[in-house]
């Protein structure tokens, strides 16, 4: 049986580290830390709807689970972070409208797209991914979206690893942590095996890089 | 306002517990029994307190709790369940046995309850406040331990008597480290308290007294490394530990004049010594008697219950039996730790009661599920255990927090006890491991949630006093 209580654990630290987050955020009142908090805040809201989702299967709530999982979480957590590490870029204030605008196209797209036969072979052994992956697999304009959004979380990091890479080392460290957890996100959803029943393990990892680079980055404000 | 607000947050969590079992759970007139129950049932016939009631067949708590509770018209087994034979009946009424459902349900309500106050009030950060009593509140009401309240056997009263010493001891630690100090009185009531607690919870099950040399070494070095010797005096560290140290030497002597043991040892004999040439040589030059009959039925229809009926046998264990298989232990160490291993894998293969079916229009299947998320079958738990109590220490002595220092310490006691008194279950009993584990994995299960709430408040103290 799959080890399903990595997901209440990641759960668990997801939320609490959002918690510490955004304690701190409105302390300082930095809205910059409170929107990589809320993206925290989202994983461990996301990993709640993916436990509900393990217990019995909802169409509405897998199209909404596709979205804010599958579309917008690293693309929103690496457009956060970027913002984190680059407060006074112009370019990543610009794209914010814009990365709004795309997740509602994303949001119409995925909503109408027919889940597949995939259904009828959902086994809750499984992991959800595969599922998933499976179910919206005829639908190419929603996956290439996906695609395309999880590559821009993960550009936005990149970029900052590699503008910060003269910054001092704790900087660089915390970016490059930071687009660890990402990589690790979008690759976990990415993956489409059902053959790696430690794939929660994914979900864990995550939440401590991010807190760490906040950490790291704190340190260094 | 603030604590009104706090007050008023836990109340919350307060009114969780009770719609959950109230709300979520069978009718507190139901109960299942077990062969052993009877044993329980009888209990009015002994006298309390008398050195009989101590070393007679029953757990004294347990004897103690029915013999209080028990109508006039007394109690009648009317619904018996036998995992071992898959015999799992649905819950009925049992006459008189609707008292003790519902005094186990009353005090596992109160114990959780004691330990959600607890770790709520132990934890700093507000909102982390919320996680982790929330969490003890959503494990200690699942199905997987509420279920245990119907069964008549040991094991509820045990589980819950282990949750509030774990409640009350996380107190005393927040006592002991708070500044400024707790009044002399908050202390002594709850030292009191603490023993009193002990005292019912190792007379629940034999095997609970074994956690107790890991605390009386636990206060050997404070008394070596006193963080504050006015709040910790020495002759008070010296009474309690003496109070323990007579617990722990009472508790065994009348264990091992109830016989309560003998049972479990035949199991042990007829599915680890006995099959084994070796093992059996061991114990044949220690002078059990084994013949040529009884080899022969090894295997076969022979059980513990039989081997009562061999007086040469029985008599040999009553005065050799625990000496012998402490030695066989000794002079066995890696099989004694390969087994330990094995089993132990095992203990974890389980996390429901096996007594009675689930009623699902009682109890919904999300409450299951979720139950089943927070007591997992999976061994590797005790490893993410290590990991936490290693993390909440480390960050702990760094930053010199006497609280949380004692907090982390206090976790690794029970976790090292949990070890040792799983070890016991295993080596005491070749039977019906997963249910006399039961404790013990229940609180590998437990700390599990209720670590990441410690360690994550140490985060939030860190970075506040970076920022400070």
């Amino acid at each position: 049986m799959l080890p399903d209580y990595w997901l209440l654990l990641a759960l668990v630290f997801a939320g609490g580290f959002a918690a510490l987050i955004l304690q701190q955020a409105r302390s300082q009142s930095d809205s910059s830390q409170s929107r990589l908090g809320s993206g925290l805040l989202a994983l461990a809201f996301l990993l709640g709807v993916q436990i509900g989702l393990r217990f019995e299967l909802n169409e509405t709530l897998v199209k909404l689970f596709y979205w804010g999982r599958g579309m917008l979480l690293v693309a929103w957590l690496g457009h956060g972070y970027a913002r984190l590490a680059l407060p006074g870029n112009s370019l990543l204030r610009k794209l914010t409208p814009a990365l709004l605008a795309v997740s509602a196209v994303a949001l119409a797209l995925a909503m109408s797209t027919q889940l597949t036969q995939a259904q009828t072979w959902y086994a809750p052994a499984q992991p959800i991914y595969s599922q998933l992956g499976d179910l919206l697999a005829t639908n190419r304009p929603t996956r290439w979206l996906a695609l395309a959004l999880n590559l821009y979380g993960l550009s936005a990091v990149g970029a900052v690893v590699w503008l910060a890479r003269g910054q001092g080392t704790r900087n660089f460290w915390a970016d490059l942590l930071a687009l660890l957890a990402l990589g690790l996100l979008a690759f976990a959803w990415a993956t489409p095996s059902p053959e790696l029943p430690r794939l929660y393990t994914l979900e864990l990892v995550p939440p401590f890089l991010l807190f760490a680079a906040w950490r790291l980055r704190q340190q260094t404000r | 306002m603030k604590l009104n607000a706090k007050l008023l947050g836990f109340l919350a969590l307060v009114a969780l517990a009770v719609w959950l079992r109230m709300g979520q759970y069978p009718d507190l007139n139901l109960s299942v029994s077990n062969y052993d129950s009877d044993r329980y049932a009888e209990a009015g016939e002994l006298g309390f307190p008398s050195l009989r009631f101590f070393t007679s067949i029953q757990q004294p708590t347990i004897a103690w709790v029915y013999q209080a509770v028990e109508p006039d018209s007394g109690y009648q087994i009317t619904n018996i369940s036998s995992p071992g034979d898959q015999l799992h009946p649905p819950l009925a009424w049992q006459p008189g046995f609707e008292r003790i459902t519902t005094l186990q349900a009353m005090v596992a309500t109160l114990a959780w309850v004691a330990l959600a106050w607890a770790v709520f009030r132990s934890i700093e950060t507000p909102p982390l406040q919320y996680l982790a009593g929330g969490l003890v509140v959503l494990f200690g009401f699942s199905p997987q331990v509420v279920e245990w309240d119907y069964v008549m056997l040991s094991e509820p009263l045990a589980i819950s008597l282990l949750v509030a010493l774990l409640a009350v001891s996380i107190e005393l630690i927040r006592s002991l480290g708070s500044e400024p100090a707790a009044g002399r009185g908050k202390r002594l009531a709850l030292g009191v308290l603490w023993l009193l607690v002990s005292v019912l919870w190792v007379f629940a099950r034999d095997t609970n007294n074994y956690m107790l040399p890991v605390f009386v070494v636990a206060l050997v070095a404070l008394r070596f490394w006193q963080p504050n010797r006015s709040q910790l005096p020495t002759p008070a560290l010296l009474g309690f530990g003496l109070a323990l140290v007579v617990l722990f030497v009472t508790a065994s002597s009348l264990a091992q004049q109830s016989g309560r043991w003998i049972n479990p040892f035949f199991n042990n004999l007829l599915d680890r010594v006995l099959p084994v040439a070796e093992h059996r040589a061991f114990f044949e030059e220690r002078g059990l008697p084994v013949s040529e009959e009884l080899l022969a039925e090894v295997g076969g229809n022979l059980t513990e219950l039989s081997l009562f009926n061999l007086s040469d046998l029985v008599r040999w264990t009553e005065q050799n039996g625990t000496q012998s298989y402490m030695a066989f232990l000794a002079s066995h160490p890696q099989w004694a730790l390969q087994e330990f291993v094995e089993d132990s894998q095992y203990a974890f293969t389980e996390n429901a009661q096996p007594f009675f079916r689930r009623a699902p229009e009682v109890t919904p299947g999300f409450l299951v599920y979720l139950g089943d998320l927070l007591h997992p079958t999976d061994s590797l738990i005790v490893w993410l255990v290590v990991i936490q109590l290693g993390a909440l220490l480390w960050l702990a002595v760094r930053q010199g927090d006497r609280t949380r220092i004692g907090l982390a310490l206090l976790f690794w006691l029970f976790f090292l006890g949990s070890v040792g008194t799983l070890f016991v279950s295993i080596h005491g009993d070749a039977a019906g491991i997963v249910r006399h584990a039961l404790s013990s994995v229940l609180l590998f299960r437990l700390l599990l949630w209720l670590l990441p709430g410690y360690i994550l408040d140490a985060l939030a103290e860190k970075s506040a006093n970076k920022n400070a």
